[in-house]
């Protein structure tokens, strides 16, 4: 059987040549796992079909920057996906003056390159998950509000009527558990 | 800030999720070599995509599979059964991976759903099998493109070749009609010299004999065109 990585190995070099059925088995491998990011960011059906199409185009657009020997496929289009959720959220929050990171700087696929073994990533991705699991709620919620919809620090605390500080150690703690530097989770202050 | 506070940062650094003033510190501290955060930096990419991809799957309607896959040439099933019309769908699958680029530079900043839904007729109309393209100025040093013409769903024009406007003006389309006067249909800009115009119009595509492109000054009511552009035959 052969492993993700060479198969996402071979679906980008099909990207690369242009092939639509490659897209197929893109869509195929990543498509529900796409999807559901953007449900959970914009919570709408209709919107996150939308945004699900244009993930695939953007995708579609730009493999060629893609390093087919060293890339994460995964890693750089579930971050595309993500960000035009993202994206799609701040243009409705729409706060002028406010200079927004552009998220495309964000997203050049030559950032998603690795220097694990396969093996060593499972490892790793397990770990993350079980790290999840240990997150309190509050951590929970600011890692929500962070991944999954775009909010800065500041404007977390904006909207959880919390104080800047808690809200940077709520990130700061969420973050530490999950890079796996600390065994539990801490609580909120 | 020290390294470690530095280093606290990178993940949301990564998810373009810092304030503009700590965005910037940031950058700065990354510029002056910090090979922690540079390292960080790449570990912090990897937590990110990993922490996204936990995200518990809820599988999409079946239909969006096709929906998507339509854009990039399949499925191709049926050819188009009227042969004056059969310009076909894997010549617009192209032409809709050839603009592909503007679709997703442009969709990206919609501000409500009324221009996702623009952007979703333009692509309904680039992909229907009955759809025809009407090319027009051949010339590459003067404004040039295609219509492409769908008898029900409507029609859109995309030049390239347009010069910059000058300063207070706006490109403008028109439909002419076969009997009576140009009727404006919608301002829009031509970044780059490229411009894409949805022309919604309640005249039946067989009664037009024309689009045109004018220059307008903005902020003045649209009756006429001020400065034509070009006007290209639909030959309908």
């Amino acid at each position: 059987m052969k492993s993700v990585a060479i198969d996402d190995q071979e679906i980008a070099k099909r990207l690369k040549q242009k092939d639509p059925d490659a897209m197929a088995e893109l869509y195929d491998r990543y498509g529900g796992l796409l999807y559901s990011v953007i449900l959970r960011s914009v919570g709408n059906q209709a919107t996150a079909e939308d945004l699900v199409q244009e993930t695939f185009l953007r995708i579609w657009n730009r493999i060629h920057t893609f390093d087919v020997e060293r890339g994460r496929l995964e890693g750089w289009i579930v971050t595309v996906a993500r960000n035009r959720a993202i994206d799609y959220l701040r243009s409705l929050r729409s706060q002028p003056g406010e200079a927004a990171t552009p998220l495309e700087d964000l997203e050049h696929s030559g950032l998603f390159v690795t220097r694990e073994t396969e093996a060593d990533r499972l490892t790793r991705r397990k770990t993350v998950g079980a790290a999840l699991e240990r997150l309190n709620d509050a951590q929970r919620e600011v890692l929500e509000l962070t991944h999954f919809q775009g909010l800065t620090q500041t404007e977390i605390a904006e909207r959880t009527h919390k104080p800047l500080g808690t809200v940077k150690s709520l990130v700061r703690s969420a973050l530490k558990v999950l890079r796996g530097s600390e065994v539990g989770a801490e609580g909120s202050r | 800030m020290n390294t470690d506070q530095y280093t606290d940062l990178c993940e949301l650094y990564a998810l373009g999720a810092l304030d503009a003033a700590e965005r910037v510190e940031f950058e700065q501290h990354l510029a002056g070599g910090c090979r922690e955060c540079r390292a960080g930096l790449e570990q912090a990419f990897e937590l990110n995509e990993m922490i996204l991809s936990a995200t518990p799957i809820t599988q999409p309607r079946p239909q969006l599979r096709s929906r998507v896959l339509a854009g990039f040439g399949r499925p191709v099933q049926e050819r188009p059964r009227v042969a004056a019309w059969g310009w076909g769908l894997a010549a617009a699958a192209v032409l809709l991976l050839a603009f592909g680029a503007w679709f997703t530079e442009h969709s990206w900043r919609v501000a409500n759903s009324d221009e996702l839904a623009r952007l979703r007729e333009i692509q309904q109309i680039l992909q229907a099998p009955s759809t025809k393209e009407v090319t027009f100025g051949p010339q590459p040093a003067e404004p040039h493109g295609s219509i492409f013409v769908n008898p029900k769903l409507g029609m859109i024009l995309i030049a390239s070749g347009m010069p910059e406007p000058p300063a207070g003006w706006t490109y403008e389309s028109w439909v002419v009609p076969k009997d009576g006067a140009p009727i404006p249909i919608e301002a829009f800009r031509a970044p780059n010299g490229r411009g894409v115009s949805l022309v919604r119009s309640s005249l039946a595509a067989s009664d037009l004999k024309a689009v045109a492109v004018s220059l307008e000054p903005l902020g003045t009511p649209v009756v006429k065109p001020t400065k034509l552009v070009f006007a290209a035959g639909i030959g309908s």
